[in-house]
């Protein structure tokens, strides 16, 4: 059995607030000298990074739509081990999941994990109101523990005492935090989940400012009392991931431009033995040597002028694919190997590895989870295995019509390039929308490795 | 017992949808011929416009707080009795009223009516969680009966069927409209809480579209079925009152209301309280009349004097002339808006419009309210209105403040709850005029009128003394 004092983070529904007042507790509870880990539900990069930043570690993301719930279980225990809390942000609305039956919420979450709930209520022009949706919360599923409401965004005394009172009167669950409409003017808010942490300068102020209006606002002993209220819970021994001795060198993208990598990605091919190189995408000159590259998502849209002005390593990688090198290029980074990125009236040259073009859009082109199946062969994985994964993209593709064009995934379901073709291939790179979380699809990080090992070896021959 | 086939609607918080979607529905229910009576529940004016004009009749404010429960059911039952079918939409939050026990909100006006609620839900970022949100609106209050939710704002076919099967399954609740978000694109609702559009060329066909909108997505059979289900209402006819003697045959005094799209806040209930007493109603316009009519007193209610502030100025004959019959001891009740154009002068963006000037006071516009809520005021200081010692309840909105010009400003009012005009005072008061922010309902305070009306019989009796000839011409 196994113990750690724990909370989950929920709301009613996106945008209330959730992920400022979860930043702000985390920054609160370590200046009180408690060391935490962090875990972000669902397979969000952007709050993952800034939670990251208010422990000073990794945020993980904890999604059992994406690996299986045992792993996530894992997961969430094993990274924990010594720390004093562990803190859980949960998305969306607390019991919305893919299915009427609420599949994969956060609610289940916080089952499986045995969490407390502390419930942000957004109290917005409502009330006593706020008490029947608290009340409705805690009757919906009485298995779901919720221990704690934090109002957010309350306008005055009088509506904090009302709010209060109402709640703690209709449902018994004590309200822990308060915290004003006006102090929450003052802050970026709107940007938190709109903009990574890389582009925020002032995030270490930001993450002050936070700390300092959770202190002032909730109370954080009653929260840590919550947190030591969970009950001992069994976790399976087992690996978390495979390990292996593939000694290949594998170079990341990783800068402003590329940033969306889960940790657990990265782990999983150092444990099987790679040796990751960082390399920058707008500053580096021209790939090292490798054996594999992986480029992740990110914001290439926002970089495109540094991209495209980076035209020696474009070219270096478009000389060291056509040598064979093999790339794993993910949403952000399938677009950096198009031919080219198009923004309003601006279109950007990019590697060009692929023959397609990327348009970005006002609107998100496909959002959610997604399922491919391999339909042909590929550098990476075998023909007839089904990848699960997620996406989130501005951007589409065209010219998918191109004869040199191949596809080796077939969508079932999301949206993918175009609802059918998705995962596209070139010598021995391949580019997809489709984001995939190490922890639940052991495949990925076999896959690059195996192949970087053969590329090893393959340039060893070559040389001799 | 009556029937009267009534819904109310109702959300969970404020800027749900509520004003669109009631609008909507009243208009796709007169559209099969029925005559709909419309109430809105609170004080809004601008919400009542709409109701009003897509029900084409006058919309009622059903105000607790303001007037009794007796009284609020007597308006109902008035009102609706010989109506095909009865809206009334609700404000804020179901369960929102003035504490923490839900005094006069909603749901406690939907009790009082026995009238079944359709919950409006914005499902805005949320899925199953609405079912929770709806079980909880459903377990709060099990006198309250929830007969139907109508979801706003849905993304799209998967959104709508998780949340309607969700909320079915888990409350037992029909989902009997679905709006989708896309639906709303070609609809101005920003405005509809914000300006007093109906009042614009264009309000008609915002009600015929929000009404195609509600016809297509809600099922009007299943909300009249609803209302056609509510209880039998219970209403012992009153007896009568009978009317004030002789106020058919002999002329009561003339007063004077500045209606036009600057001044548009008047309850129907205020006007008939002061014709029912015997006043004749003289309306003009302070933007396009040069000189007020000769009446024997004038009310000006709220409205949005800053929006026309340039016109108002320029109608600058106008001003002189109320200025002139201030001077005069004309008695002029003004609310709010009223008030603002009494005042010297409205500042905004830099600017100032000049105004009346019968009060010694500047109005400044500012960002955010200065006021917002119901209002209650004892009447401290001799004025030509209230006696000393009258408490008078009402209800105040306002971006704006006095700035006074003058010290020695007499106020006819404490403020006991509320903000009025700061410092606990209110009812500025100069020559035989009173101004507030507190805006009266009649219903509820019967003495507004009838000090009124004889303030403006003293006036005329003045002006009959001091021209005898002319009048008796």
């Amino acid at each position: 059995m196994i113990n750690i004092p724990r909370l989950t983070i929920a709301a009613l529904r996106g945008g209330a607030g959730k992920t400022f007042i979860t930043l702000g507790i985390a920054a609160a509870l370590k200046r009180k000298g408690l060391a935490l880990s962090i875990f972000k539900k669902g397979p969000d990069y952007i709050d993952s990074g800034w939670l990251g930043k208010a422990v000073d570690g990794e945020c993980r993301n904890l999604d059992s739509y994406l690996s299986p719930p045992e792993k996530v279980k894992q997961s969430f225990f094993i990274n924990s081990s010594g720390k004093d809390l562990a803190l859980i942000e949960g998305n969306r609305g607390l019991y919305d999941g893919v299915d009427v039956a609420g599949a994969f919420s956060t609610a289940e979450l916080a089952k499986l994990l045995g969490t407390p709930v502390v419930l942000i209520v957004d109290a917005t022009k409502m009330t006593r109101t706020a008490a029947a949706m608290v009340l409705g919360c805690s009757l919906l599923d009485t298995e779901v523990n919720i221990q704690a409401v934090i109002l957010n965004r309350v306008a005055g005394a009088r509506h904090d005492r009302i709010l209060r009172e109402s709640i703690e009167s209709a449902t018994s669950i004590p309200v822990v935090g308060s915290i004003a409409k006006l102090t929450m003017d003052n802050f970026p808010q709107r940007h938190l989940g709109l903009l990574p942490l890389f582009e925020h300068t002032a995030a270490e102020r930001f993450l002050l400012e936070a700390a300092n209006i959770i202190e002032s606002s909730v109370d954080l002993d009653k929260l840590q009392a919550i947190s030591a209220s969970a009950s001992p819970t069994s976790v399976k021994h087992s690996e978390l991931m495979p390990s292996g001795k593939y000694d290949v060198t594998v170079g990341i993208l990783k800068d402003s431009a590329f940033q969306f990598y889960y940790p657990e990605n990265l782990e999983a091919l150092t444990r099987l033995g790679a040796k990751l190189i960082i390399l920058n995408s707008l500053t580096g000159e021209s790939l090292p040597e490798l054996d594999a590259l992986y480029i992740g998502g990110g914001f290439p849209e926002t970089h495109a002028h540094g991209l495209a002005e980076n035209k020696h390593l474009r070219d270096s990688i478009l000389r060291a694919a056509k040598s064979g090198l093999p790339i794993y290029a993910e949403c952000g980074g399938l677009m950096y190997l198009s031919r080219s990125l198009q923004i309003d009236e601006n279109t950007y040259p990019m590697v060009g590895l692929f023959p397609i073009d990327t348009i970005l859009e006002r609107k998100p082109q496909g959002h959610g989870y997604i399922h491919v199946d391999v339909t042909r062969e590929n550098p990476f994985y075998p023909v007839g295995s089904r990848i699960i994964g997620h996406e989130f993209h501005y951007s589409y593709v065209t010219g998918l019509n191109d004869p040199a064009a191949e596809y080796v995934f077939e969508v079932k379901r999301g949206h993918g390039m175009d609802g059918v073709l998705e995962g596209i291939a070139a010598y021995n790179a391949l580019g997809t929308y489709l984001h995939v979380l190490a922890l639940g699809s052991p495949l990925w990080a076999q896959g690059i490795v195996q192949r970087a090992a053969e590329f090893a070896k393959w340039k060893r021959v070559q040389d001799r | 017992m009556h029937r009267i086939p009534r819904i109310v609607t109702a959300a969970l918080r404020g800027g749900s949808g509520k004003t669109l979607i009631t609008v909507g529905l009243i208009a796709a229910i007169r559209s099969r011929g029925m005559e709909v009576a419309a109430f809105k529940k609170g004080p809004d004016y601008i919400d009542a416009g709409w109701l009003g004009l897509a029900s084409q009749t006058s919309c009622r404010n059903l105000d607790a707080f303001l007037f009794d429960s007796e009284k609020m059911k007597t308006s109902f039952f008035t009102n609706a009795a010989s109506r095909d079918f009865t809206v009334i939409e609700g404000n804020r939050g179901l369960f929102d009223g003035v504490d923490a026990n839900g005094s006069y909100s909603t749901a406690e006006m939907a009790k009082f009516l026995t009238a079944p609620v359709v919950l409006i839900i914005d499902a805005t970022k949320m899925t199953r969680t609405a079912a929770a949100l709806a079980l909880g609106a459903v377990a709060m209050d099990p006198q309250l009966k929830i007969a139907g939710v109508i979801l706003n704002r849905v993304a799209g076919t998967r959104h709508e069927r998780i949340l309607r099967d969700s909320i079915e399954s888990e409350t037992h609740v029909p989902v009997i409209g679905s709006v989708w978000k896309i639906s709303h694109d070609d609809l101005p609702q920003r405005h509809l809480g914000l300006l007093p559009l109906h009042e614009h060329p264009e309000a008609v066909k915002i009600i015929d579209k929000t009404a195609e909108m509600v016809k297509r997505c809600v099922d009007v059979d299943k909300v009249l079925e609803i209302g056609q289900n509510s209880e039998d209402f219970l209403f012992t006819h009153l007896a009568p009152t009978a009317k004030k003697p002789g106020s058919k045959t002999s002329k009561g005094p003339r007063i004077g209301i500045i209606r036009d799209e600057a001044f548009q806040f008047y309850y129907p209930e205020n006007l008939e309280a002061l014709t029912e007493r015997g006043a004749e109603l003289i309306e003009f316009s302070a933007l396009r009349d040069n000189a007020a009519p000769q009446v024997d007193a004038l009310y000006i209610g709220g409205g949005f004097p800053e929006v026309y502030a340039e016109r108002l100025a320029a109608a600058e004959a106008l001003r002189k002339s109320i200025l002139t019959a201030a001077e005069s001891g004309l008695p002029i009740y003004a609310e709010c808006g009223g008030l603002m154009y009494l005042s010297e002068s409205i500042e905004m963006d830099h600017r100032s419009y000049p105004m009346v000037g019968v009060f010694p006071a500047k109005t400044i516009m500012r960002r955010k309210p200065q006021g917002l809520g119901y209002i209650t005021v004892e009447t401290t200081s001799a004025n030509p209105f209230f006696a000393v010692g009258a408490v008078l309840s009402g209800h105040e909105f306002h971006y704006s403040e006095l700035e006074l010009t003058q010290s020695d400003v007499r106020y006819a009012f404490k403020v006991l709850r509320g903000a009025g005009m700061g410092r606990r005072r209110d009812g500025i008061l100069k020559y035989n005029a009173l101004g507030t922010y507190l805006h009266t309902h009649a219903l509820g305070t019967p003495i507004w009128a009838e000090s009124l009306l004889r303030r403006a019989a003293i006036r005329k009796s003045e002006n009959s003394e001091d021209f005898p000839e002319i009048l008796a011409g």
